[in-house]
């Protein structure tokens, strides 16, 4: 099959499909927000405030509407996009390299190093994070800084999980005893022959915490605990919308429409990855 | 003079824990009481049931885990006490071949890689002649230069047990630790890896010592076999006194038991009795006893066997049958 051929079969499956909204929705304008956006997001116009979506009796202006304060929701939702994805790839990064390096040591020295980690991550799944987020708020205010903390809080955990088990079926595989052999440290077993067989598992699990990373964002900041205003992250637009739901739905419908396909989209490709470079933990 | 590899008491005891709160501490001795010499470019082989604690000496003397008690020497020196570069030297010297090709080799490695390793680690090699050394001992074992760019999922058994051959030969080590070499292989390939193995050992005159439960491997191979039985030798000698004259009930039994190679007696197969007791609470006397074909009274469960040497030849047994007692 020729690779023309491959890709068009590709782009026709349902990982394909989600990959082109995963463009459209997130990357694209994430990229080139300032290119595409229409409007600046954060310039209020009071004039044409609460205007209705294109075909809801609005303009072609304005094609999701106006806020409040007459800001364009298009606009403020594809400046939104670089929050989502910026927030998610460093929150992500971070966590996954504090949860594969404590993981892979808790996994490979076992004992102490094993028995203290894993309780840690015990406790960081029994504190609500929400709550946690709340009091750091209450301390230091709404910040991106704790936005990404709280991120890399809640997921390290299932990092350091998914990578201790399979440190731990890995270590006692032949090839680790001939490295021993070899004279090999336990530093260098750990980091040239067993973090490269785990990389795919890091990779799927990156892409499945997108969505809930995402969700997390999206709730902080819909709480005002997480991006400040007036930044356009789509949390807040929800949120700015929620009292005039019933009258002006159009506010809080699209950031949310952003945030439900960005998140289908990528549990789908999460899925799918999953399934070419892991077919072991497909029940993970 | 000095043996090459002289193991004296080797005994390695795992400690079971069970019950609530892991009060209860039992004791499984896996090698309890073992002593071989082996000579430079001979190979021994050691035989025995699954469970005997073959693997588990093989793995002390890796130095992959430590002794219960006991010691032994490589070239007079004792391996307990190795540190700094002489630990290295003992790394390079002496090296293994596992049984499971797809697990001895890390997927994420290319070959090239994988034999290069133990020269990585020991050795202070220019880009060039590690290259040439990684080459030749590829050509040693009937692989191309040109695999050394590939990943070990690109080869069949066969020639991934190849690879670790030529990992465990590109030291050019004195002594190599070869663990069910051929066992996970196809019984069509099983022939060309064993003459590899010799033709290894007149190159570079290595030794080996060959863990095995297959005995047609050991015949060809070994030059002198011990035979296990639950943590403990109960015979030792030469390969051809060995499968000729058997003297040990057990070792009579374990080749009664292989297939042979041509149908020519009629005795009929020793079948032995019972399961293999546990090496927790091992049975009084001769551990053999309470499946022994020949048992011959209370000797057998009350008192365990001296080693007696057999006939001229350097052929021991623990066997009380032949002593005075039988």
């Amino acid at each position: 099959m020729g690779r023309t051929a491959r890709l068009s079969r590709f782009m026709l499956s349902v990982p394909g499909a989600a990959f082109i909204v995963l463009v459209i929705v997130l990357i694209i304008p994430a990229l080139f927000a300032d290119l595409i956006a229409p409007h600046d997001p954060y310039k209020a116009n009071i004039r044409s405030r609460l205007e209705p979506p294109f075909l809801f009796g609005g303009t072609t202006e304005f094609i999701l509407g106006t806020d409040r304060l007459g800001r364009d929701v298009f606009s403020r939702i594809i400046h939104g996009a670089k929050f989502a994805l910026g927030i998610s790839m460093v929150g992500i990064l971070l966590g996954a390299v504090v949860g594969t390096a404590l993981g892979l040591i808790a996994g490979f020295l076992r004992g102490w190093w094993d028995a203290t980690i894993m309780r840690a991550v015990d406790i960081t799944f029994a504190l609500p994070s929400i709550l946690l987020a709340l009091a750091l708020a209450s301390v230091s205010g709404p910040s991106f800084e704790l936005v990404i903390f709280v991120v890399i809080f809640v997921i390290w955990g299932y990092f350091a999980r998914q990578v201790r088990a399979e440190t731990l079926a890995l270590r006692e595989l032949d090839f680790v005893a001939r490295a021993r052999v070899l004279g090999a440290s336990e530093y260098r077993i750990m980091w040239k022959y067993i973090l490269p067989n785990i990389v795919n598992t890091i990779v799927v699990l990156g892409t499945l915490q997108i969505g809930v990373v995402i969700i997390l964002e999206a709730t902080l900041s819909f709480l005002g605990i997480g991006i400040p205003r007036p930044t356009p992250a789509w949390g807040l637009l929800v949120a700015d919308g929620r009292q005039l739901i019933v009258s002006s739905w159009w506010i809080s419908f699209f950031p949310g429409l952003a945030i439900l396909l960005t998140v289908m989209s990528v549990n789908v490709l999460g899925d799918a990855l999953r399934d070419v470079l892991d077919p072991k933990s497909r029940s993970v | 003079m000095i043996s090459f590899l002289k193991v004296e008491n080797l005994s390695k005891h795992f400690p079971v824990r069970t019950g609530i709160f892991h009060r209860k501490e039992h004791i499984v001795r896996a090698v309890q009481d073992v002593s071989f010499e082996l000579e430079e470019g001979q190979t021994l082989a050691l035989v025995g049931e699954s469970g005997c604690g073959k693997t588990t000496l093989a793995w002390m003397l890796l130095k992959l885990i430590e002794p219960t008690s006991g010691r032994f020497w490589l070239n007079g020196q004792d391996v307990a006490e190795l540190t700094g570069p002489d630990l290295r030297q003992y790394r390079t010297n002496v090296q293994a071949v596992f049984q499971d090709p797809w697990a001895s080799l890390s997927p994420r490695m290319r070959v090239f890689d994988i034999v290069a390793e133990g020269l990585r680690l020991n050795d202070n090699l220019s880009d060039g002649a590690m290259t040439k050394r990684v080459d030749e001992a590829l050509c040693s074992v009937g692989l191309r230069p040109d695999d050394g760019h590939k990943f070990p999922h690109e080869f069949s058994g066969g020639q991934r047990q190849r690879i670790a051959i030529a990992s465990a030969i590109v030291q050019r080590p004195k002594l190599i630790i070869l663990d069910e070499p051929v066992s996970a292989l196809d019984v069509s390939i099983r022939s060309q890896i064993m003459n590899l193995f010799k033709d290894i050992q007149s190159e570079f005159g290595c030794s080996y010592v060959v863990v095995a439960h297959d005995l047609g491997t050991t015949r060809y191979m070994a030059d002198r076999v011990a035979v296990m039985y639950l943590g403990s030798l109960v015979e030792f000698g030469s390969t051809d006194k060995m499968f000729d004259a058997p003297e040990h009930p057990y070792t009579q039994a374990l080749l009664s038991a292989a297939l042979p190679i041509q149908k020519s007696d009629d005795k009929p197969p020793i079948v032995l009795r019972g399961e293999v007791p546990s090496p927790v609470n091992p049975p009084s006397g001769c551990l053999f006893h309470p499946r022994c074909q020949s048992f011959i009274g209370d000797v057998c469960s009350s008192n365990a066997p001296n080693w007696r040497k057999s006939g001229s030849a350097d052929h021991w047994v623990r066997c009380h049958i032949g002593t005075e007692w039988g």
